[in-house]
């Protein structure tokens, strides 16, 4: 008998479609439940009914974005399968050589000998050679646990949402979202400090997330192919930083006051 | 592993089994065959989203379903090898840097035989011999890594997909809705526009391209080849056309002592219900009634729409500015844009009544209404056939209508805006032509990024040569080494960088109108093109000479890439035609209320600057 392990979505207002949030990390769940074999049952929270379509979007959505993720960490890290064998090597160099200048050279000479070994040679390899590979080491925890969850996960179904106060809260946001009118920002800061208000966590993380994309100047290129050196030496160093990603599908709007539809996309001649 | 498509309604025609294929598309099939290969039990199904679940032979659509993913996911399939093999050779290039293969080694060997291998230098030696040769080893199999993973990756996936066990049809409400619009829509491309602006609120976002790209395939008549250009006579001699006029009288402006000259407040509910041409004209012409503009009508297209002009303020007056916007349908910031500017002229803020007394305001909203509602892009052959989406755009025969200004200028609206401009503006003194770079391949690059200014002013001959050599791809290993090298080196070097084309610009008096508008965008609180989109910029590229040449945060002069093409965009004619200030701007992947905004801004600035308005008075 596969466990089922529960987890909430919502349905939160944004502007053109609604969208529906699966609170879920990966991290954490795969921190938790990885080793277990089980099933996930996604309870849903929305203002009015899910079609069966919209429920088979949410769950391809959680299926796209982890498996995405996983890659994007292999990509992160695996090639330095190699940098495993030589980041001990440039290692052994680099302490060899201050060895050497202790075993041979007498002091003072020997300090000035050393300190050149470690500011120059070791700044020269450590920075291209030793660091990567220990991040190889560091960053494969994480993928590991990934893919054993990605295993052991058994499918998802869906249920509908049974906790009231859950309920309210939904409605509550998007009976607030039909109140707010200004910049599509604002609007979403309006909601997440709402979301705080009424004491919604999810609401306000997804609305957090959502500003801190709409506002943050960086693309795909600028985070994986930089063209700066600056970050480039840093992306190199410390790895790109693969966030686990939110699981997001959009759904039918549910705008109280939509307005005439047909009217707003007529397109009969001027 | 289950994988996720679309029966798409069309107009009398039967569905269409549809795969919406964006940038990722890959990485996340890389990730699911993962799944498919380390879950020995997996069975692959295909959930195929209807607009009513149908009754048809299980195994024939099983193998129409297989063979359709297949082709979409290879369907781009270089543009996807290349991206992946950037992404996971990007490390290996650090690796080789040529200071840590070359310099850094040849130094210490040539130290160590100087000292005779003594004492230490002995290890300077190993380092310099192993940088030199024995990290090649490592570099070598790290690559033979990479390419055995890309290997697995593109193998996998398509394993993967082969094992397609079952297509399960699930019915989708709003593919249903979908399919009622287009069913009581008797228009094939009204019934395409329709759907393609009801996909959001539908909760379909991504059929949105499909239905743009379909919309205009009706009025795509050409069917010959077309390999070359056809050969035309001399342009005839500049038309005799008349513009006709309408006044509105000017309604009340309320007073809004927070305002200078532009309106900043903005509904982004509202900003995105105006989804037509229809919507925004109806906006324009209620918001220049409201101002008291003057109407003229420059052209009218082959589906009736009128391309018009509106113009406000003093028109005996030195300062013509010109704003116009929509020539790509697909950037709807740009006439948005507009509308908030007219519509900003219904209230008096602090400079309004200077700015109408001391200036002539002429708004130009659209250049290309149908492509609005379609969200289309526009081009013309040398005949003067305008079309949509032209299926023959990657051939020579197609340009894009922005391309071709001047006495070169074959698309007939284009034609139209230049006649009026020469005959009724006679000299515009500033102008603007607002654009924006968005689309999911351009976002992959550019999203977040704000503003970019592209300037036409003059630069001595022997300047912008100088700016071209310097953006050009250096040729040789140490030309190309010596580029990289970090800023605070290369700035003492006279012939790299932007530096050298900042001070050597700044000269002119010119430069300081777009130095001003970008801190006026930057002062409202929006954002301009900076940091490592910046970076990207100044990056030469391999094999090709640059399109633009930066020389500041966010402005750059059209490089030489546009003049070999012979490509003379609105901004170039104006500026070369009548020496007008003329800046092209460009926003990116932002929300729409901010993209807009951003011109707003940009546009205030250069304004307030020209006119030595407010804080720019002295």
């Amino acid at each position: 008998m596969v466990e089922v392990l529960e987890v909430n979505a919502y349905v939160l207002p944004t502007i053109g479609s609604y969208s529906a949030y699966v609170d879920v990390d990966i991290d954490k769940h795969s921190k938790r439940y990885g080793k277990k074999t089980h099933g996930l049952r996604i309870n849903v929270y929305s203002p009015e009914e899910l079609d069966e379509g919209e429920l088979a979007r949410i769950s391809n959505e959680l299926k796209k974005e982890w498996g995405r993720y996983i890659i994007e960490r292999e990509q992160a890290r695996t090639f330095y399968r190699w940098f495993k064998i030589l980041a001990p090597i440039e290692f052994l160099l680099l302490s060899g050589s201050i060895t050497m200048d202790f075993l041979t050279i007498t002091p003072p000479t020997s300090y000035l000998r050393a300190g050149w070994s470690i500011f120059f040679w070791g700044l020269i390899l450590g920075f291209t050679g030793i660091i990567p590979g220990i991040r190889s080491f560091r960053d494969k925890r994480r993928e590991d646990r990934a893919k054993q969850l990605l295993k052991n996960w058994k499918g998802t179904e869906f249920a509908k949402g049974a906790d009231e106060e859950e309920r309210k809260r939904v409605n509550e946001c998007r009976n607030y979202f039909s109140r707010l009118d200004g910049r599509k920002v604002d609007i979403y800061k309006r909601l997440k400090n709402y979301s705080l208000e009424i004491g919604f966590k999810p609401a306000r993380d997804f609305y957090e997330w959502k500003i801190k994309d709409l506002t943050e100047e960086e693309s795909f290129f600028t985070k994986y192919l930089p063209a700066s050196w600056r970050r480039k030496m840093k992306n190199f160093l410390f790895g790109v930083k693969v966030e686990s990603p939110k699981v997001v599908a959009p759904v039918r709007s549910m705008d109280i006051d939509k307005g005439d539809r047909d009217e707003m996309v007529s397109v009969s001649s001027s | 592993m289950r994988w996720l498509a679309y029966r798409v309604p069309r107009k009398n025609k039967p569905d269409l089994f549809y795969v919406p294929y964006e940038p990722f598309t890959f990485l996340e099939a890389a990730g699911r065959s993962y799944i498919h290969e380390a879950r020995k039990d997996d069975r692959f199904e295909v959930q195929l989203l209807a607009p009513k679940i149908e009754d048809v032979d299980t195994d024939f659509l099983k193998n129409q379903v297989k063979g359709g993913i297949l082709d979409t996911i290879y369907r781009d399939e270089k543009f996807v090898n290349d991206m992946l093999m950037r992404l996971i050779t990007r490390y290996i290039g650090m690796l080789e840097y040529f200071w840590v293969k070359y310099v850094i080694p040849a130094a210490s060997l040539t130290w160590g035989i100087y000292y005779g291998f003594t004492a230490g230098t002995s290890f300077d030696v190993l380092f310099g011999a192993y940088l030199f040769k024995g990290r090649e080893f490592f570099v070598n199999k790290i690559r033979k890594e990479v390419k055995e993973y890309h290997e697995r990756v593109k193998r996998g996936i398509e394993w993967s997909f082969k094992d397609l066990d079952d297509v399960k049809q699930v019915e989708h409400q709003g593919l249903k809705r979908l399919k009622e619009i287009i069913e009581n829509t008797e228009d094939k491309t009204e019934a395409y526009i329709k759907a393609m602006h009801a996909c959001e609120e539908l909760g379909l976002p991504e059929l949105r391209e499909f239905y743009a790209m379909s919309a205009p395939i009706q009025e795509q008549t050409i069917q010959e080849p077309h390999l070359g250009f056809a050969l035309q006579n001399k342009p005839k001699e500049s038309s005799k056309r008349e513009f006709t006029r309408k006044s509105y009288s000017k309604g009340d402006l309320t007073k809004d002592p927070g305002m200078d000259l532009f309106d900043y407040k903005m509904s982004a509910k509202c900003l995105n219900k105006i989804k037509t041409f229809h919507g925004l004209d109806v906006e324009v012409k209620r918001t220049a009634k409201g101002m008291g503009a003057e109407e003229i009508t420059l052209f009218t297209t082959p589906k009736g729409y009128d391309i018009n002009a509106y113009e406000i303020g003093n028109p005996r007056a030195y300062e013509k500015i010109l704003i116009k916007a929509g020539m790509h349908g697909r950037e709807p910031a740009g006439p948005l844009a507009v509308l908030q500017m007219m519509k900003s002229f219904e209230k008096e803020g602090r400079c309004t009544d200077e700015v109408l007394s001391n200036s002539q305001i002429i708004f130009m909203p659209c250049d290309d209404p149908e492509g609005f509602t379609m969200r289309a892009w526009m081009a013309v052959d040398m005949e003067g056939h305008e079309e949509h989406w032209p299926p023959q755009e990657r051939i020579v025969r197609y340009r894009d209508t922005n391309g071709v200004w001047g006495d070169g200028a074959r698309s007939p609206r284009i034609i139209a805006i230049q006649d009026y401009i020469r005959k009724e503006i006679e000299r515009p003194t500033l102008g603007y032509d607002l654009h924006e770079t968005v689309g999911k391949f351009a976002d992959l690059v550019y999203k977040g990024a704000g503003i970019l200014s592209i300037e036409d002013f003059h630069i001595p001959e022997e300047t912008r040569q100088r700016l071209e050599s310097m953006y050009r791809r250096p040729e040789g290993k140490i030309a190309r080494a010596l580029s990289k090298i970090p800023f605070a080196i290369r700035r003492h070097l006279p012939f790299i960088g932007k530096e050298y084309a900042y001070h050597t610009l700044k000269k002119i008096p010119a430069f300081e109108v777009g130095e001003v508008m970008m801190r006026h965008v930057r002062e409202r609180g929006l954002k301009t093109y900076r940091g490592e989109y910046q970076k990207l910029l100044e990056q030469p590229t391999p094999g090709l000479a640059p399109q633009l040449l930066t020389f500041d945060e966010g402005r750059a002069v059209d490089g030489p890439l546009l003049f070999d093409l012979e490509i003379r965009v609105c901004t170039a004619w104006l500026h070369d035609e009548f020496e007008t200030l003329a800046y092209t701007t460009e926003t990116f992947q932002n929300p729409l209320d901010e993209r807009v905004l951003e011109h707003v801004a940009f546009v205030e600035g250069g304004i307030e600057k020209k006119l030595r308005l407010g804080k720019y008075a002295t």
